[in-house]
């Protein structure tokens, strides 16, 4: 069974608020990637539906698992090294994502959690949002790997088919 | 022998249908209009809500209700597509005369389409929400797509199934067509319980 596997706490919360919201509060859960389509999304959400004074935010930034290069494992050549290099190096580009975005709202006014993954974004985005029970998900229409024939990215698709809570995909025409 | 619809709304045109002709496109009834201490207003974002009889649609609306409608701003506007009614096609070939059945199955299922829309509608304080109900009839991709666009919704909410509700899938075809064509944001409420409840 797929659990999470590795994760980091990334945004600081204000004092005021603690790490698990109360009961008659909501979670949003707000899947971020580099791509302006995860921008648009979180700015509708803001201005369409958070509800600064009672909501929490859950923002997830899901970045890649290291993969080893059939060819490099094939000869054993030790890419261990590299490897590490390039984990890093996505692990401190997803730290400075989620952090840019929690940086967006005024800490004092939004009570904003932050939370990195590794893995499949599917599978660790799925598993976190019903970990931290979120109400509901907010979610580009797609990502870096933008597709331009599509409407919907293969996660977006995904959440919407698998999730039972609201999944909701904020789009627009001039978003190309 | 041909029906007629009436209409209430001024802009679409009187329509006529047969047993034999296909339902005329975008026709539309505005059942529910918006209570007079709203005709000033200037709603900054128009919220689709397309509704049937059954229980996930139920869902949806008290959903959005309590988790994204702004009462002060926003306006309402919720849709209900009725079929088209359809006659058994081997009587056809016999020209058997259907019209009288026809036109009082279509009477029925306009009467029951305004009568869902008045009864949303009146879920809500009408002089607290700026609400309008508009009836549609035929394809509900279709209809409820154009309906959309017309009123230039920014967004719609609709439940994830209706009343043929298919359970082995999340969402019903209707729901799916739209999410995947509409150019706004399709907002889907499901209860999380699954289907326990419902």
């Amino acid at each position: 069974m797929a659990t999470i596997s590795e994760q980091e706490e990334i945004v600081n919360l204000h004092d005021a608020h603690g790490k698990v919201a109360p009961a008659h509060n909501r979670v949003i859960a707000i899947p971020v990637d580099a791509s302006k389509f995860s921008e648009f999304a979180f700015n509708w959400a803001i201005k369409n539906l958070v509800r600064a004074e009672t909501d929490q935010i859950v923002l997830l930034n899901v970045r890649p698992a290291a993969t080893v290069p059939k060819f490099f494992a094939a000869t054993g050549t030790d890419v261990s090294t590299e490897l590490d290099r390039i984990q890093s190096a996505y692990k401190q580009q997803s730290h400075e994502l989620l952090q840019s975005y929690a940086a967006k709202l005024a800490p004092n006014k939004y009570n904003i959690r932050g939370v990195a993954l590794v893995g499949d974004p599917r599978e660790q985005i799925t598993l976190k949002v019903e970990e931290i029970h979120a109400d509901m998900l907010v979610i580009g229409s797609r990502g870096l790997g933008a597709f331009q024939k599509v409407v919907l990215g293969s996660v977006s698709e995904y959440l919407i088919q698998h999730l039972n809570i609201p999944v909701i995909v904020p789009r627009s025409n001039e978003l190309k | 022998m041909s029906a007629t619809i009436d209409q209430t709304a001024p802009t679409v045109p009187t329509a006529t249908t047969s047993p034999t002709t296909t339902a005329e496109k975008n026709l539309h009834e505005d059942v529910v209009s918006p209570h007079e201490t709203h005709s000033t207003s200037n709603p900054t974002r128009v919220i689709a809500i397309a509704v049937d009889a059954s229980k996930y649609s139920e869902y949806a609306f008290d959903w959005a209700i309590n988790n994204l409608v702004r009462a002060e701003t926003d306006q309402l506007v919720i849709l209900n597509v009725r079929p088209t009614a359809t006659l058994p096609a081997v009587y056809g070939a016999l020209y058997i005369d259907f019209s009288k059945e026809f036109e009082k199955i279509e009477a029925a299922n306009k009467a029951e389409s305004h009568d869902l829309l008045r009864a949303y509608a009146n879920k809500l304080p009408h002089h607290k929400y700026n609400v309008r109900g508009v009836a549609l009839r035929g394809d509900p991709r279709d209809e409820i797509a154009y309906k959309v666009e017309d009123v230039h919704a920014d967004m719609l909410v609709i439940g994830s199934r209706g009343l043929g509700a298919f359970k082995k899938t999340f969402l019903g075809s209707v729901s799916d067509y739209l999410v995947h064509h509409l150019k706004v944001p399709v907002i889907v409420p499901r209860p999380s319980e699954l289907d326990k409840a419902i």
